[in-house]
């Protein structure tokens, strides 16, 4: 553990120390007229300027929904899993996935465990991929509701067809879970 | 857009300092630290894609990825967002730049909805909890889902 932190410490002091040197360039590059540095520079602070706009205000509203809504209400209704009701409820839970596929096949693994049934836990995986909460904060933000309402009211029916359709394939084959 | 995002998030924080004062400043915390954590990889990325963006010549990005580029342009975006890791603090962002480059909404989708549903460097991890024929066909899948919404993206934004 101890010698995993020191490794990412180093390799934040070499992500910093380019940095430096990235910074040091476009002042050189604007002293003498350096086109392609100073076309670097104009790039990387207008960029810089419109993520100031959005990133703090984003992250906000990240915190508040961290704070506000809780993970364990969700996996309490996936109990009564059975029909739409579990589709559902899966939608919701994969919402709250964070760290993406590292934390929804454990996930998923624990619903089997709770007997879900399986087109209801290939549904969520799908669904984790693409309606992970934050993510879709981000989204919106940056490339605006309207392309992340086409791409969600695309993405979702479809991945619900696919956990459907893997999942009753598996159900006649017998399929479990390897152990992990 | 920017102006949206702004009133939501006054409000929503405003209705949560009256509702709750100290979960409200839990939530500021979370986020300061969250902000913290990414800022180093944050301007670094930014400032490799700066560096790219400014050295490759214009036409080079318009040809791959570019208005025109169609099937082939999705397909790179494809490729790289099916073999790379990266949160969406970065990818959004990245996105949006790409975006003011004139490149279009569909090329932009096919790279982001790869990078969610298509784990190269995560199907060892995937492949032990499915085993290997169900992993690649999971993946497969989510390829065909991501032409497919790509396509509709172009259709949509008349692109």
């Amino acid at each position: 553990m101890n010698n995993n932190n020191s490794k990412k410490g180093k390799k934040k002091y070499i992500l910093i120390l380019f940095i430096g040197i990235f910074l040091l360039f476009i002042a050189l590059s604007y002293f003498n007229n350096f086109s392609e540095g100073k076309k670097t520079g104009e790039m990387f602070f207008t960029t810089l300027y419109g993520m100031l706009k959005i990133l703090p205000f984003a992250f906000i509203l990240i915190g508040l929904f961290e704070v506000w809504v809780k993970k364990e209400t969700v996996i309490k209704h996936l109990g009564d899993n059975s029909g739409v009701k579990g589709y559902f409820w899966v939608l919701i839970l994969a919402g709250f996935t964070v760290g993406g596929l590292f934390t929804a096949f454990p996930l998923a693994e624990s619903l089997r465990k709770k007997e879900a049934s399986l087109k209801v836990i290939f549904a969520y995986l799908g669904f984790a991929g693409i309606v992970r909460i934050p993510m879709t904060i981000f989204e919106i933000s940056f490339l605006g509701l309207p392309f992340t309402i086409i791409r969600l009211s695309v993405t979702i029916p479809l991945f619900l067809l696919i956990g459907i359709l893997i999942g009753s394939f598996l159900d006649k084959k017998g399929f479990e879970f390897n152990k992990g | 857009m920017n102006i949206g995002l702004w009133i939501l998030t006054t409000v929503l924080l405003l209705l949560s300092f009256i509702k709750d004062k100290k979960k409200t400043i839990l939530a500021g915390k979370k986020a300061g630290k969250k902000m913290l954590k990414m800022s180093v990889i944050f301007f670094f990325v930014m400032a490799l894609f700066s560096l790219a963006l400014a050295f490759m010549p214009p036409e080079l990005l318009n040809d791959y990825i570019g208005q025109k580029s169609g099937l082939k342009g999705i397909f790179i975006a494809l490729g790289f967002g099916s073999i790379s890791v990266m949160p969406g603090f970065i990818a959004f962002p990245l996105g949006a730049t790409l975006r003011a480059q004139g490149v279009p909404y569909y090329i932009i989708g096919a790279f982001t909805i790869s990078l969610m549903t298509i784990g190269f460097v995560t199907f060892p991890l995937e492949k032990k909890f499915l085993g290997i024929k169900v992993a690649v066909i999971r993946n497969f899948l989510s390829l065909i889902v991501t032409i497919i919404a790509a396509i509709i993206i172009k259709m949509v934004f008349g692109e």
